[in-house]
């Protein structure tokens, strides 16, 4: 369905198609994290905590520190191979929060042009040192939760939420819009392409009727979303949901958690890079 | 056990979509209620789970009157399988969907996994349990649906339409799936040969009101009858009389 938006007659249908192919990305996420590697096996709760150790360690460096921040890679690029996550959907995730990385590190360059060290004849100034390490430190942490929703089911995730005594509510909502989201698309989707079909020549919707399209949508949506719920109620759903009983997590899980952990206050801790300089000097 | 005392059911709009219908489902009976599009049938079955609140009359579901603090233990006797199942499957896989039920009341994961298996291997269609619904045939969502409130192993079963959106062969399959469970059951449909199949008496819906009730064969043959509930003669009755 996803292939649809790409086809010819559906330019100029920009956004709903975009809308849709989006949320069907999400959705292989999830088909993704229902894989059966190592990495999808470990215990949720190992990988969430590990994750957050992970990027509370990056996001400390400091801002001109990229030599030290080049060991942090080997985390997210063992839980690749492992997890089997293809390389180019990590890429192309990142994509999206690219420009906002840009728009905080740009300043740097233009104000700090002091020169830091040079590369053969080019001078390398610090503004451009704190950009790269603004970029690598996103890029680490944004693979790194990819990664972890890449192997994780979304209803495993908020489960854990909820045992760290994240409101119920909170993780709810969460789990909840996940879901809803998919509705929303699907309607968006199928009222488009009834429109679409009725007027062939035109690109998009016209102006004229997005009022009535847009307020369609949402009377729709609601009105689906109540059925949903009442289904839900109808199967015994009170307002707290019931997720999955978690499955205990075993020595392996925690010695996993340990290690990623230990690795990245350790490395945080102690200037490796500079040690090695030391030794090979 | 069902029984139905002048029940009248409003939409906040006001529309009144049922009134004054009475009628009993009798334990291990099979009834089937037929009436056109917007007789108020999918609103008639809401009512007696407590989706729709009745705006007059009385509603008893296996010896409980249909009212907000039984409601818990109505839901989990009497499975609604609503009209469109893609207001039923909401779970992110098939195994998850099923399991929902089980899970919500109480039932541990091995437990759960157990009902999963039972209801997917009763239904054929184990091949559905990984799958996201997102991506069943229409076909298929239903015999999911259905599955997914058979796990609650409910007394009672009220299903919309379930012979909708299905291809004549899958249709006849739902047909013989239903009269192998042997539940009791409440079966909307303008479908008139899935309301033949429905052993004991079908009501007849008009407008809200119920006007006729008797044996199967009585109601849906008697050409009059069906002219009044907008409705027309089962294929098969058709052609017997025109031979
Ligand atoms: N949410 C609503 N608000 C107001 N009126 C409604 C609502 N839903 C249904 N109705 C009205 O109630 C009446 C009965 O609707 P209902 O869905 O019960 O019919 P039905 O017999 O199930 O029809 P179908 O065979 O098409 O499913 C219709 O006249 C309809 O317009
Ligand atoms: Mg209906």
């Amino acid at each position: 369905m996803r292939d649809c938006g790409r086809t010819r007659w559906w330019k100029g249908a920009v956004t709903i198609a975009d809308i849709k192919s989006s949320i069907g990305e999400l959705y292989a996420i999830e088909q993704l994290a229902r894989g059966a590697s190592a990495v999808h096996r470990l215990h949720p709760m190992a990988k969430l905590i590990a994750t957050a150790f992970y990027i509370i360690a990056v996001a400390s460096y400091g801002r001109y520190d990229a030599g030290g921040l080049m060991v942090y890679a080997f985390y997210p690029a063992v839980m690749m191979a492992v997890s089997e996550t293809p390389c180019r959907f990590l890429l192309r995730r990142f994509l999206p929060a690219l420009p906002f990385v840009l728009l905080a590190g740009i300043s740097n360059v233009l104000f700090d042009t002091q020169t830091a060290f040079f590369i053969g004849p080019v001078g390398v100034s610090f503004g451009v040192l704190s950009l790269a390490v603004i970029l690598i430190k996103a890029w680490l942490s944004v693979t790194v939760v990819l990664i972890l929703a890449a192997t994780t089911p979304m209803q495993d995730l908020a489960c854990q939420l909820a045992r760290l005594r994240i409101p119920a509510v909170l993780v709810m909502l969460v789990a909840m819009t996940y879901r809803y989201m998919g509705i929303l698309s699907d309607e968006a989707h199928a009222m488009f392409t009834a429109y679409t079909l009725r007027a062939p020549k035109q690109k998009g919707i016209a102006m004229a009727h997005m009022g009535s399209f847009t307020g369609q949508l949402l009377l729709r949506s609601i009105g689906r979303a109540e059925r949903v719920y009442a289904a839900m109620k109808c199967r015994g759903f009170h307002g707290a949901q019931r997720l999955a009983p978690a499955r205990r997590a075993a020595a392996a899980d925690w010695v996993f958690c340990v290690c990623v952990c230990l690795f990245s206050v350790l490395f945080r801790v102690v200037n490796f890079s500079y040690l090695l300089g030391r030794i090979l000097v | 056990m069902i029984e139905v005392r002048n029940l009248s059911v409003a939409y906040p709009d006001g529309t009144k979509a049922v009134s004054g219908v009475s009628f009993t489902v009798g334990d291990g009976e099979s009834v089937a209620v037929v009436g056109a599009n917007g007789a108020g049938k999918s609103t008639l079955l809401c009512a007696l789970v407590g989706i729709l609140p009745a705006s007059g009359g009385t509603i008893c579901a296996n010896g409980m009157a249909v009212q907000k603090k039984h409601l818990p233990q109505i839901r989990a006797a009497v499975g609604l399988v609503f009209q469109n199942p893609d207001d039923q499957l909401f779970m992110p896989s098939i195994y998850d969907d099923i399991a929902f039920g089980p899970r919500n009341y109480g039932l541990s994961e091995a437990e759960a996994e157990k009902r999963v298996s039972e209801v997917l291997a009763a239904l054929d269609a184990g091949h559905l349990k990984d799958k996201a619904p997102h991506k069943l045939s229409g076909g298929e969502k239903r015999i999911a649906a259905l599955g997914s409130v058979l796990a609650m192993r409910p007394s009672v079963m009220l299903l919309d339409e379930p012979s909708s959106f299905l291809d004549p062969r899958a249709r006849r399959g739902i047909i013989a799936l239903l009269a192998g469970i042997g539940l009791t059951k409440l079966v909307a449909t303008h479908d008139l040969d899935l309301a033949l199949a429905q052993n004991k008496h079908p009501v007849a819906q008009r407008k809200g009101g119920l006007f006729a009730d008797g044996r199967a064969s009585d109601i849906l043959q008697n050409v009059h009858l069906m002219a009044q509930a907008g409705l027309e003669l089962p294929l098969c009755c058709q052609a017997s009389k025109r031979a």
